[in-house]
């Protein structure tokens, strides 16, 4: 069963409002607090068919099936991954709940505080107007189809016993008349510190591009609530599938070279600074399940799909956008011709060349 | 199906993804002003490098000439023209004007005008040609003016300083009154000179390679694509208060000393060039 959240007063579909933070009933329009409405439906209700047909085994069989809209009983066609979409009969926001409960429930949640039309805003501001991007690029038709999507990440804390030993040069540079003295004195350097890092946050999905979840990174935690499925209707949400396990070595590896900057930054009498040997001890020993907004872009150009991904908190964008080959065409041949001109003078006057 | 996967694509209605395609995002005016940008570009560097039909021109004001004199002269001219692609004018005067001053100066103006006037019809197009000068206002010895002037490739058949040996060559023939024998001369001559085709090649080369060169770097620079941003700094996530007390330690190692001594030497700058795009030798007689 896909589930819709419905409106208490008239059972009508509600979805999360952005610019207001709150639920809202485009039937009635009630506006709910999402916690005020989390306690009017109670959330153990909400799910409670899916903890009931959890299932242990065969995720394979479970994970592909469809699903039945609750809004208007038309078949939902979901990804393996995907936890909210929307009935594409009826248009309802559609929750699978199973998606949500046991191992898939999130912990915290940021909900999107950017909206569509302030993303589009933004993404446009961001790509300058589309200069070199391909023609249709920018056009409203085409970002309109920005999708907010609520992106699967775990967030681990770190603790670390840092000892880094290294090399430390101080260099002293001095002319006098026509000589040219550099003293370069050589130090011995040891840091130990203990660090700790919380939140680290790292995405879930396989499939998004890591690189460009940390690109639109970080989020401000000062939003971050305990989750609650109330944020989800009117958006995208996926399930992670990269375990928080799976992720450990990676954390390790981003843990050090935050470690490495810590070593520059309490290095930094010296002109400059070297690692020779790390003896620091990185420990994984917590992590969290959240969601985090995004607003995500597809486009194909070429036969290549260029990914854009906006922090649906923040704005941050991130992405490379294809360019176009007909501008870039166009502006060779502009240079080519100006270039063509200006040499044509240049060559006509240092060797008595031509021009008229 | 309502997917957030859904991809924004440039495919033509076929589904073939041509890059031209795009251009059916473009607004018609757009795409008229860039195509007609293209083809603006492509037809101008063509038309430079079109080379216009020379001619020549006999200007005998003083009919100093006989008319067999001018038969062979024109035929002259006309080979030279014919064989070495250039424009040719042979000019006789009593009055250039009282705006061109009686010195080289004023001689060398009146022939740049004189060119100008008569042959430089398509700009930037190549406009080569020679004029043998020749005025005789003042008919006093020394008083009379000889000068063999040449544009834009001609200068590579008969550069400044051998336009001024065929000159002093010449000198004391034009001081008997022999012009007709002269300027016959000067004209075979420069149809027979040997053209400095290395020269030509060169600046031609130049012309097409260096542009094409800017192109590239351009290509390659200006269309840099654009780097993602890294992860975020460490400090965002760096909790504080659960951080110990930076230990530090260091211990002097050792202290190297390097002295380079500067031999002092004076360079000089190097003095501008000049020069244009026409030349020629000659002078009184």
């Amino acid at each position: 069963m896909a589930d819709t959240i419905k409106c208490p007063r008239c059972s009508a579909n509600v979805v999360f409002d952005v610019s207001k933070q709150k639920i809202t009933c485009a039937f009635c329009g009630t506006e709910f607090a999402p916690e005020e409405l989390m306690k009017e439906i109670n959330e153990e209700k909400l799910f409670e068919h899916a903890k009931a047909e959890e299932p242990t085994a065969n995720k394979l069989e479970w994970e592909k099936q469809q699903f039945a809209c609750n809004s208007c009983g038309a078949t939902v066609f979901a990804d393996v991954n995907t936890s909210t979409t929307f009935c594409m009969f009826c248009g309802s926001p559609a929750i699978i709940a199973e998606r949500f409960t046991g191992e898939f429930e999130p912990d915290y949640i940021i909900p999107f505080k950017i909206d569509k039309d302030t993303a589009t805003t933004k993404f446009l501001k961001w790509c300058k107007g589309g200069l070199m991007t391909p023609f249709n690029f920018v056009s409203p038709k085409n970002i309109a189809k920005m999708k907010g999507l609520y992106v699967p990440f775990w967030l681990f804390d770190v603790d670390a016993k840092l000892d880094m030993v290294g090399t430390g040069k101080k260099v002293l540079v001095t002319n006098s008349g026509n000589e040219t003295t550099t003293i370069t004195d050589v130090y011995n350097v040891t840091r130990k510190m203990n660090a700790c890092w919380n939140n680290m946050p790292f995405d879930g999905i396989d499939r998004i591009d890591d690189d460009l979840m940390a690109a639109v990174q970080p989020y401000n935690y000062d939003d971050l609530v305990k989750f609650s499925p109330m944020y989800l209707p009117g958006f995208f949400s996926e399930k992670y599938d990269v375990s928080a396990e799976d992720l450990t070595n990676r954390v390790v590896y981003r843990s050090k070279e935050y470690a490495k900057k810590i070593f520059k930054e309490y290095t930094t009498e010296y002109n400059s600074s070297t690692i020779s040997q790390d003896n620091s001890e990185y420990n994984v020993y917590d992590h969290d399940y959240a969601l985090f907004p995004v607003w995500f872009l597809r486009y194909k150009y070429l036969g290549k799909t260029y990914e854009f991904v906006m922090n649906g908190q923040t704005g941050e964008v991130a992405g490379i956008p294809p360019q176009s080959i007909v501008k870039k065409i166009m502006a060779s041949a502009v240079v080519l011709a100006i270039a063509a001109v200006i040499v044509k003078i240049i060559v006509s006057l240092m060797l008595g060349g031509f021009v008229g | 199906m309502t997917n957030f996967n859904d991809t924004n694509t440039n495919k033509n209605s076929s589904g073939n993804t041509k890059f031209l395609s795009e251009l059916r995002g473009a607004s018609i005016i757009v795409t008229i002003v860039l195509i007609s940008l293209l083809a603006l570009s492509v037809g101008l560097y063509a038309y430079m490098q079109k080379t216009p039909p020379k001619h020549v021109i006999i200007d005998d004001q003083m009919d100093l000439f006989t008319s067999s004199e001018l038969d062979e002269i024109e035929e002259l001219a006309n080979d030279l023209s014919e064989e070495r692609n250039q424009n040719v004018a042979v000019v006789v005067t009593d009055d250039k004007g009282w705006e061109y001053s009686d010195d080289d100066d004023g001689y060398q103006a009146y022939v740049d005008d004189y060119y100008s006037e008569n042959f430089i019809d398509t700009p930037f197009q190549d406009n080569s040609g020679f004029i043998i000068f020749l005025d005789l206002t003042n008919m006093d010895v020394g008083g009379k003016y000889f000068y063999i002037y040449t544009y834009g490739t001609a200068f590579y058949s008969a550069s400044d300083a051998e336009v001024t040996d065929i000159f002093e060559q010449h000198k004391p023939e034009l001081r008997q009154g022999k012009y007709s024998s002269v300027v016959c001369s000067v004209l075979s001559e420069l149809t027979n000179k040997d053209y400095d085709f290395g020269s030509i090649i060169i600046s031609g080369a130049i012309m097409v390679i260096v542009p094409l060169l800017i192109v590239v770097l351009f290509y390659f620079f200006a269309f840099k694509p654009k780097k993602l941003d890294a992860y975020p700094d460490g400090a965002v996530y760096l909790n504080a208060g659960k951080c110990g007390k930076m230990e530090a330690t260091d211990a002097f190692v050792n202290r190297s000393v390097t002295v380079v001594h500067h031999s002092s030497s004076s360079s000089g700058g190097g003095g501008g060039g000049g020069g244009g795009h026409s030349g020629g030798g000659g002078g009184h007689f």
